[in-house]
């Protein structure tokens, strides 16, 4: 919707809703007055009937009191009863008072009716509290009715009396009319007063009916109020917020910011706006992203021209180094080499000596050697004479188990010998001392045979202490004559590595001379590269200045485009 | 001292004793009775000599299936069978004891009918006249126990007969 049709629309509603409240006004006003009317018409119209119905009734006590006097004047004693002399003029009174009385009877039933048709009015247009009083009103000109209905039948009874010319009967009824005549004028006084009461009532209700109609008026001045501002503030909100949206987007633009979201678009005129605003947008955004590609492209490249002239310069710088260093350097080699050519003969000398005492070492290594391996043999000889004595003493051994075994059986044997000289009895006595000593002797040389044992033993643990000792001897002799090997082999290497350094060294002082020879002509080449590289770092120092400058403009580029966002 | 030269140092006692108490010397006329001293475990029996047939080493038996675990089995000698009572399940010595000191290194033929008995003993010391009474006798301050075999007789078999074989 455009914004000529938002603003047309506020408008007309706008205008509806002042004409809304316009009528509603009147409407509340038509009310009040029609309530005032009716209320005035009513209450006037009551006030006439009522004075009318006053009048009336004191129309109808005066002609009925002119009756009564009349009729007492006329008739001037109590009794007897004579209806001939009633005068004609009273008849006439009478009948006279029969028509007012029908005609004040008419006049009270109209009013009745008209009181209840008040009163259904006021309960239809809801004012309950003019209902109420009508209602009171009808309720009291009823009783009135009753009253009035009773009186006149009274009324008419006395008159047949007065007719008949009973005073007597006049006179007995007369004090109950009085009374009820007084009655009736009561209740028509109430009824007068029940109707001030309703007109006050009514007074109250137009009051009431204003102050209301006043507050709706106010209450619907107020919602048509709250509505205008509720539709000023949609219509300025539909139209404030997009150009709230279209200020921030030229802000950020104008702050070089690119990035942010485009803006609305459509077919009114902010749409058609957002349109403009987001084409310029992206045309700033294709130059600047150009731009900043150029640049940085120019900026890569002065960059580089500028780290390729650093690194030539320091190269160049470590080229110059380089050859002090080199220059330095071959002069120590010069002076190196002298002194090296020196030393080399003086370790020829030393490594010359250092042979001759590895032969004389060899020697003395050779006759070690000779006798360990005398010792080993001698080692040897004794462990086999141990041997050969340790078979002997086993030998001694299976012998003295012989003799034990012998001793054992000349032990039984002896035994038995005493045992067959006791069988023998007395006879047998000298056999047995004989058997006795055999006994002891076999004992004897059983005991003999345990010492030997133990002797045998002990020599036997001696002969293998012995054997072992020697053998570990004759290993001991034998890892010294391996270890006198290695040391021979050793010496024999060491000499042949110092006759070999003798033959290298002879070689080195030779190479040191010539080396000499071309170290003086590298010196020379090293003079001439020298001036080379000075010239080229002078070069080089203005190209990287030259570069320098261009990655500065590049740089002063790079700033203005990053002024954009993009 | 091992065992070897306790019985050594027994016997040159006993040899001595001998010796001295041969006739001629100064002799106590006590009554003295013959016997066949041998060692079972620690212990020293005495058996009569009169009882005895012989006294061979202890070679091994050949072992049969018997009721009575004292009997370690039977060997043949001069004839006829012996069964070989083992001194040391008869006295009821333990196991233990018999492990530590070996097995039987002597018996002893008994004589008698049959059966015939041997005693299997760890060593017969020899021929004694000891002293004493009571079933036991004295042997250089050593106390001997007389071993009867008529109990053995009257456990294993018939009594032997009056006469000697």
């Amino acid at each position: 919707m455009t914004i000529a049709a938002r603003l047309f629309l506020g408008f007309l509603i706008s205008i509806l809703l002042l004409i809304g409240v316009g009528v509603f006004a009147l409407n509340r006003i038509g009310t009040v007055r029609d309530t005032t009317v009716a209320i005035i018409n009513h209450d006037i119209w009551a006030y006439r009937a009522f004075q009318n119905i006053l009048q009336g009734q004191i129309t109808l006590l005066e002609a009925r009191r002119a009756i009564i006097v009349d009729f007492m004047q006329e008739k001037q004693t109590v009794a007897p009863v004579n209806p001939d002399a009633t005068p004609p003029s009273i008849a006439a009174a009478v009948t006279q008072w029969r028509a007012l009385a029908a005609d004040f009877s008419s006049q009270l039933n109209k009013t009745v009716a008209v009181t209840a048709e008040n009163e259904q009015q006021a309960a239809a247009v809801g004012n309950g509290v003019r209902a109420d009083s009508w209602r009171g009103i009808t309720a009291i000109l009823q009783q009135a009715q009753r009253q009035f209905e009773q009186l006149q039948s009274d009324s008419l009874t006395e008159f047949n009396a007065v007719e008949q010319g009973d005073s007597l009967t006049v006179m007995a009824s007369e004090p109950k009319l009085v009374d009820d005549n007084k009655v009736f004028g009561k209740t028509l006084s109430q009824a007068v007063d029940a109707l001030a009461a309703g007109s006050s009532a009514g007074v109250t209700r137009i009051g009431e009916l204003y102050a209301e109609g006043r507050m709706l008026l106010i209450w619907a001045v107020v919602v048509a109020v709250v509505l205008l501002i509720l539709i000023a503030w949609i219509i300025l909100r539909s139209i404030i917020r997009p150009l709230e949206a279209f200020t921030g987007f030229a802000e950020r633009v104008g702050l070089g910011d690119l990035t942010g979201d485009p803006l609305r678009v459509g077919r009114d005129e902010l749409g058609r706006l957002g349109k403009t605003l987001n084409g310029m947008a992206e045309s700033l955004r294709d130059v600047s992203l150009q731009s900043r590609q150029l640049t940085s492209t120019l900026n890569a490249s002065a960059a580089q021209i500028r780290a390729s002239t650093q690194e030539q310069a320091a190269s160049v710088e470590q080229q110059l180094a380089a050859l002090q260093e080199t220059a330095a350097t071959a002069d120590e080699i010069t002076h190196s080499g002298a002194r090296i050519s020196t030393r080399a003969q003086e370790v020829i000398q030393v490594a010359q000596q250092a042979v001759q005492t590895s032969a004389n070492g060899l020697n003395a290594v050779g006759e070690a050697v000779r006798a360990m391996d005398a010792i080993r043999e001698q080692g040897e000889v004794v462990a086999a004479n141990i041997v050969a004595l340790s078979e002997k003493t086993q030998a001694i051994g299976e012998i003295i188990s012989t003799v034990n075994d012998v001793s054992e059986r000349a032990h039984l044997l002896a035994l038995n010998a005493a045992i067959e000289a006791a069988a023998a009895g007395e006879n047998g006595r000298s056999f047995a001392v004989v058997a006795s000593e055999l006994k002891v002797l076999a004992d004897q040389a059983k005991e003999a045979t345990v010492q030997v044992r133990s002797l045998l033993g002990e020599i036997q643990r001696g002969i293998n202490s012995s054997v072992m000792m020697t053998e570990e001897a004759v290993k001991r002799v034998a890892v010294g004559r391996e270890r006198s090997d290695v040391t021979e082999r050793t010496i024999e290497a060491i000499t042949a590595s110092v006759q070999e350094s003798v033959q290298t060294f002879q070689q080195i002082v030779a190479s040191t001379n010539q080396q000499q020879i071309g170290i003086e002509q590298v010196m020379g080449a090293l003079q001439n590269i020298r001036q080379a590289s000075q010239q080229t770092a002078a070069g080089t120092r203005e190209l990287d200045v030259a570069a320098s400058s261009l990655a500065e403009l590049a740089g002063q580029l790079m700033t203005l485009g990053d002024r954009y966002k993009i | 001292m091992n065992r070897q030269e306790e019985r050594a140092n027994a016997i040159l006692d006993l040899r001595t004793r001998a010796l001295a108490e041969r006739p001629g010397g100064i002799t106590i006329e006590t009554p003295k009775r013959a016997l066949i001293v041998v060692t079972v475990g620690a212990s020293l029996l005495g058996i009569d000599i009169a009882e005895v047939v012989a006294a061979i080493p202890f070679e091994g038996c050949a072992r049969m299936p018997m009721r009575e675990p004292a009997v370690l089995g039977v060997i043949g000698r001069g004839g006829r069978f012996y069964s070989v009572i083992g001194m040391r399940r008869m006295l009821a010595l333990s196991t233990a004891e018999d492990n530590a000191t070996g097995g039987p290194d002597h018996l002893l033929l008994l004589r008698g009918g049959a059966p015939h008995l041997a005693l299997a003993v760890d060593r017969v010391l020899g021929r004694f006249d000891l002293a004493g009474g009571g079933g036991s006798f004295d042997l250089d301050g050593r106390l001997v126990a007389f071993f009867d075999p008529e109990t053995l007789r009257s456990r294993f078999g018939r009594p032997a007969p009056d006469a000697h074989p």
